[in-house]
């Protein structure tokens, strides 16, 4: 019965019903695509990023992520590569050979990554060699020359064919040179791998070095990326304590840090949407629940319970909440499963898009079931949270009163073939006017607030910058509402080009926001 | 002195209302006893006292002072719960207007409170139509409220408040809003019920038509009984 009647409750006043439940749906249908178009961006910059070059997982001597120098070398490289290559979790590894040295050409030069690698191996571990787009890639340990990222070409004025000169300190101390003929170029979009990486064969980097057996990492792909935890902890183990293994959240923090970014901003407007499921509920159930304060005291004057008056609330409720939930989910799924097969083409956007590492023109969002189950479960118990005051109210109400109707609208007004009060709409604007101006400073104030928020007070900020000034240099600068509108004002640009390293590779940068004057038309906070 | 016949006993309730913390008295030190089968009119001007009296004697208010009793139990002493089994059990109720729940159709109405007491389905259904056919409201089993007339409403109320086998039946005002042909129909009926099946009818009214109907008045004031006559049937 208790259900019988709660649909016919939702069902009664349909256009509210409609109202609430839509209110609901459009909402999810949005968080959850929105969820879904963070959770492929996401997937995209891991894979991305990882797939080209970074790997899963790197084993180094212990030591050497924090200070990378070729005095942290592993010497015994085959035998470290054999224990990891025994790990369970690791469907692949290779070993690589890495310095900092200056490539040159002619009047041009910059100082990059020189990465020595086995191309068989690395083939297995990474997908570096398919984005060559310019002469050929590496396909046996007998090949020669260097592959280079388009931005690197571009800057030395590079083609495939060219030389590249490369001067650097060998592994004994001394001065290591080098002419290498460019052998292809590849292009994987993010600015670090394409603009400062150089990778050649082992056999060669080697020879550069004069580092006959050393390695600097031992570069693995896991067989499931998301037992990352797991995996570093048994390699860890097997490895032993003078080697470190440094998962890809440490071995690329701008990805760890943008994805977390994008995580906490999705986590904001999931906490917004709430308020808007909550208000959205609680609104209109306790309008429901007042306007039938009579029927609900007739109710309790023939017997019905408390217990019966509070669970029929809260199931009208839990129905809209339902049906919310199905219609929100139904779109919110679909579009999402829908744009997952086609992708969002964001190459409008693709200097947006460069900003953050590994990401492509075309996104492809996920659908995640134990997600959607989440928040669906989450909507629902808020929905069914909302209508507990209601309820409680309608099974405490005291029948004499309630049959009175106290709690209702006056009964002066038309009232409709079904007993609804009609709305008055003049005479409602003409009380809120009045109301407006009873208290008329806190009406002014209220009014104003928005103009101040309105006012002009920006700043440019990104999520290199966020993480790199520790917020001590940004806050002093929104504190002073200073307006910048440029990433090169806050230094961002030159973090922005060096995401995979690790900070203490970083160059300086990040004047000081403090000493710069504010923009023009921007309002000093005081 | 309680004797079986007696199925309600008010002894001394007085009632006073508190409006903005100011006292308003709506009964005074106020005793009668209702016997089964009665048919009983509380008559008397706005503000006497009739549906305070109504509303205690259901068990829908409590005194400020005085006890009652429904059947061998006093209700003045029963908490929230027990109030409401009472209600549920011994009393029927018919209000003014507004009496049904406007989402369940007439049939669905008058089985509400069997349903409430636990009767079984097939059971529920069978006394729900019996009393709709006996109240003249065959063929409008499935009609919402507000597909009905007044009228028509008020039967299928009274409907409900005797589907419940209650000790009392306390319709307050039944036929105020009524046109005069409904009404006295209406009045008709609890009469005929009243005398074919005993059921025990306790209506406030100012209605000289209704007050004509009952077999017995009893007249108030100011919250006080200022007389109680029988008539013969």
């Amino acid at each position: 019965m208790i259900w019988t009647l709660a649909v016919r409750n939702v069902m009664r006043n349909r256009r509210r019903s409609v109202i609430t439940v839509l209110s609901i749906a459009v909402g999810l249908a949005s968080l959850t695509f929105l969820w879904g178009f963070i959770d492929g961006m996401n997937r995209q910059m891991i894979n991305t990023t990882t797939r080209y070059f970074a790997a899963d997982a790197q084993v180094h001597l212990k030591g050497y992520h924090d200070d990378p120098s070729l005095d942290r070398a592993i010497e015994a490289g085959a035998r470290v590569l054999e224990m990891v290559r025994a790990d369970s979790s690791v469907a692949a590894a290779t070993v690589r050979l890495e310095t900092t040295v200056l490539a040159s050409r002619a009047d041009r030069s910059r100082g990059v990554l020189a990465f020595g690698v086995d191309p068989a191996q690395e083939a297995r571990v990474t997908d570096l060699f398919k984005a060559v787009v310019d002469g050929r890639s590496f396909s046996g340990a007998d090949d020669t020359g260097v592959l280079i990222g388009e931005g690197m070409a571009e800057a030395l004025a590079l083609r495939a064919g060219d030389d590249l000169v490369l001067v650097g300190q060998a592994y004994d101390g001394s001065v290591a040179s080098a002419r290498v003929p460019v052998r292809g170029v590849f292009r994987t979009k993010i600015d670090d791998l394409d603009g400062y990486v150089a990778v050649m064969p082992m056999a060669a980097m080697r020879d550069f070095l004069a580092a006959p057996e050393a390695v600097t990492a031992v570069a693995l792909r896991l067989r499931d990326r998301g037992a990352l935890g797991v995996s570093v902890e048994t390699l860890s183990a097997r490895v032993g304590a003078d080697h470190e293994v440094v998962g890809w959240p440490v071995l690329l923090p701008m990805v760890a840090i943008s994805i977390r970014f994008h995580e906490v901003m999705g986590f904001v407007v999931l906490t917004i949407f709430f308020v808007m499921v909550a208000a959205g509920v609680a609104n209109p159930v306790l309008m429901a629940v007042l306007e039938r304060t009579r029927e609900f005291g007739i109710m309790l004057a023939l017997g019905t319970s408390q217990s019966i008056l509070f669970r029929l609330v809260v199931a009208e409720a839990a129905l809209v909440g339902a049906a919310g939930l199905l219609l929100g989910n139904a779109v919110g799924l679909g579009a999402t499963a829908a744009f997952g097969r086609t992708g969002i083409d964001l190459g409008a956007f693709e200097a947006g898009l460069r900003a953050m590492p590994g990401l492509a023109d075309v996104i492809y969002p996920v659908v995640r079931a134990e997600r959607s189950l989440a928040i669906s479960v989450l909507v629902f118990l808020i929905a069914l949270a909302m209508a507990l005051y209601p309820a409680f109210r309608a099974a405490t109400l005291e029948p004499v009163a309630a049959i009175r109707g106290i709690g209702e609208k006056s009964s002066g007004g038309r009232r409709g073939s079904r007993g609804e009060t009609r709305t008055l709409l003049p005479v409602f604007a003409l009380i809120a006017t009045r109301n407006l101006l009873r208290n008329r400073k806190r009406s002014a104030i209220t009014v104003s607030v928005p103009r101040l928020r309105s006012s002009p007070t920006c700043f440019y900020m990104d999520s290199s910058t966020a993480s790199a000034s520790n917020s001590w240099t940004t806050r002093r600068a929104m504190s002073l509402g200073i307006c910048r509108s440029s990433a090169k004002d806050c230094g961002a640009t030159s973090r922005r080009n060096w995401p995979l390293m690790p900070p203490q590779r970083l160059p300086r940068c990040a004047p000081s926001l403090a000493s710069l004057p504010p923009r023009r038309g921007c309002r000093r906070k005081h | 002195m309680w004797t079986p016949s007696i199925i309600v006993r008010v002894d001394k309730a007085t009632k006073v209302y508190q409006r903005d913390s100011i006292p308003v008295p709506a009964l005074h030190e106020t005793s009668v006893e209702i016997l089964a089968g009665d048919f009983v009119a509380l008559v008397g001007p706005s503000g006497s006292g009739k549906t305070t009296l109504l509303n205690l004697i259901g068990g829908l208010d409590r005194p400020t002072s005085g006890r009652i009793w429904v059947g061998d139990q006093e209700i003045t002493s029963l908490g929230r719960k027990a109030l409401a089994e009472v209600r549920l059990r011994h009393i029927g109720f018919v209000f003014q207007e507004y009496n049904l729940v406007p989402v369940l159709s007439a049939l669905e109405n008058v089985e509400y409170v069997m349903l409430l007491q636990g009767v079984e389905e097939a059971l529920r259904r069978t006394e729900a139509m019996r009393l709709l056919e006996t109240l003249g409201l065959a063929g409008m089993e499935h009609r919402r409220p507000s597909e009905l007339s007044g009228g028509q409403q008020q039967r299928v109320a009274v409907a409900r408040a005797i589907a419940a086998k209650p000790v009392i039946v306390l319709p307050d005002e039944p036929t105020a809003n009524l046109d005069s042909q409904s009404g006295a129909t209406l009045m008709d009926l609890m009469r005929r019920l009243n005398e074919e099946q005993g059921t025990t009818f306790v209506f406030s009214t100012h209605d000289p038509m209704v007050v004509e109907r009952a077999r017995r008045v009893i007249r108030l004031r100011d919250g006080r009984i200022e007389a109680d006559e029988r008539r013969p049937a």
